[in-house]
């Protein structure tokens, strides 16, 4: 997209220009026409010597393309001109729910022939994906008679990640599945956690054998193990509207309990709850993190009023049997309710992990005080009732999950 | 309003204006160019009105209507906080009328009419330069 066009400032001088010669007219002095050539030489000059084709290329450059939310960025851009440009205002297309705290995302500069310059501005990285599709290029003449916008296709992506902290596991590990453990074991199914020592039997592998055991018993012996059993990890995140305010903080939750389950060798799949639900299937290690991960960036409060008939879907097709559920939810409606009595009525052992939105409020008046504890001795109503099917984790997302996982079980 | 290199043509056009009393008036305009590109259009259209009723032509002519331009355009220049050079490339523009006037005046002598040959090239001139801005693209 290019084009050039005169801007209002040409078209009135232009208009003084054609009064200059009809007044010349008007008056029987014909002669006296020259009076405009100066107005002519300058838009002569503004024409023949600052008409630029925006001949130009432009790159730009991320520190990388995952960010943990909340961190600083710099944005880079550089800038090479293959023509002069004596005047070019310049704009980045920052996505919207990136916030620009230092410098700003438009520039105007003045280049000469092959010249290179590198432009920066500092951006807030907020969760979420943001896409940078286009630099704006806006070329005046020094006069401002003429323009000439240009749009640069550039396209960039950058994932602001969610934050994890450290958390304590608020469930057992162990379950029936037979894996590996988290350390790398040569044979799946021999194990590796301890078990008992017992007599060396012919057949034993050499390693297995206990040197210290066998100078005090005085006969050769050997280490059992036993195979780890573990149990499969489903964390469903309820992604309401109603419960916006803490939108945030349950996706850090549910990243920072998948953190955990990496860290315990334990299988994991995700639910983020929208009204479009994404599913990441059971399965373990890194690359199985990060992509659940980038599932979890993309999380934003959705009018969702399925989250019941979407988990009882799920449970039927895709929840292994006896897994570990996680549900992170304000379990401030209805639906959301619903959903773990369907889970319990499955017989899965559910954590309910539950931000809650009204410790996210700062009341200004002493009304809306008392609006809020109606609220919250609602909810906390509804939580004591639901308590019967879960472990419930009512989080005040003012302390940090590891204490409000810690208050519950009582480390 | 940002004012930087404007007032200098403003003085320098006071004082030849000075000499041309009947001219003044005209000035009561001019301060309008600091708030608007369009009321500077206006002050530069009373300032050539003005001369061709006084009939006061000629390079000094030429030379008032280049001061009033470059007047309205540094004001404008001094709102967009335009580099120097601008300023000097706006100077030298608007200044070249003068040169061109003494060359269609030398060319007058051996052409028929020296009002008529004005008359056509800027018309000619004008014509094209519209033409060209309005199909650019």
């Amino acid at each position: 997209m290019g084009e050039f066009y005169p801007t209002g400032k040409a078209l009135q001088l232009l208009l003084a220009l054609w009064i200059g010669v009809l007044i010349a007219f008007f008056t029987l002095r014909w002669d006296m026409i020259y009076l405009v050539l100066p107005i002519l030489w300058l838009f002569f000059v503004a024409v023949a010597f600052f008409k630029p084709r925006l001949d130009v290329e432009i790159k730009r450059l991320l520190p990388h393309d995952r960010i943990l939310e909340g961190e600083t960025v710099e944005v880079k851009l550089t800038v090479k001109s293959n023509e002069r440009i004596p005047s070019l205002k310049l704009v980045d297309d920052t996505p919207e729910g990136l916030e620009v705290i230092e410098g700003k995302n438009e520039f105007l500069l003045s280049l000469k022939k092959d010249e290179v310059k590198e432009l920066s501005y500092k951006i807030g990285v907020r969760r979420g994906v943001h896409e940078f599709n286009w630099i704006y290029l806006s070329y005046q003449d020094p006069f401002g008679f003429f323009k000439r916008d240009k749009v640069i296709e550039l396209y960039d992506e950058l994932i602001g990640v969610p934050l994890i902290e450290d958390v304590i596991t608020p469930y057992s590990t162990k379950g029936t599945k037979i894996t590996a453990g988290p350390l790398p074991s040569p044979r799946i199914g021999e194990g590796v956690e301890f078990h008992a020592i017992r007599e060396y039997q012919p057949g034993d592998p050499f390693k297995t054998i206990n040197w210290k055991a066998t100078a005090k018993m005085g006969k050769i012996m050997s280490n059992e193990y036993e195979s780890e059993r573990k149990v499969d990890v489903v964390i469903i995140v309820d992604a309401g509207y109603l419960g916006s305010r803490v939108m945030d903080h349950s996706v850090r939750a549910a990243a920072s309990l998948m953190l955990d389950c990496l860290k315990n060798g334990t299988s994991f799949g995700l639910l983020l709850s929208e009204s479009v639900p994404l599913w990441a299937r059971v399965d373990y290690g890194k690359r199985h993190f990060f992509r659940c991960v980038d599932i979890l960036s993309t999380a934003k409060p959705d009018k969702n009023n399925l989250i019941a008939y979407q988990v009882e879907h799920l449970i039927r097709t895709r929840f292994p049997a006896n897994a570990q559920i996680i549900y992170i939810s304000p379990l401030v409606s209805e639906e959301s309710r619903k959903a773990l009595e369907i889970i319990y009525h499955y017989g899965y052992k559910i954590i309910v992990i539950s931000p809650d939105p009204y410790s996210a409020i700062n009341p200004r008046t002493k009304e809306e005080e008392l609006a809020v504890k109606i609220l919250d001795i609602k909810r906390k109503a509804y939580l004591r009732r639901l308590s019967a099917y879960a472990l419930i984790i009512d989080w005040d997302i003012r302390k940090p999950l590891r204490s409000a996982i810690a208050e519950v079980i009582k480390l | 309003m940002k004012i930087k290199f404007s007032p200098i043509p403003l003085v320098i056009l006071l004082f030849i204006l000075l000499g041309y009393k009947e001219l003044l008036p005209v000035l009561v305009l001019a301060p309008l160019a600091f708030v608007s590109y369009f009321f500077g259009t206006l002050f530069l259209m009373a300032v050539i009105g003005f001369l061709v009723y006084y009939k006061i032509g000629g390079a000094l002519g030429v030379l008032i209507v280049a001061l009033a331009l470059i007047f309205i355009e540094s004001a404008y220049l001094d709102r967009e906080k335009a580099p120097r050079e601008h300023y000097l490339i706006l100077t030298v523009a608007s200044l070249l009328a003068i040169p061109t006037y003494a060359l269609i005046r030398g060319l007058s002598l051996f052409m028929p009419k020296f009002e008529v040959t004005a008359v056509a090239v800027l018309i000619l001139l004008a014509l094209y330069l519209f033409s060209r801005i309005v199909t650019s693209g």
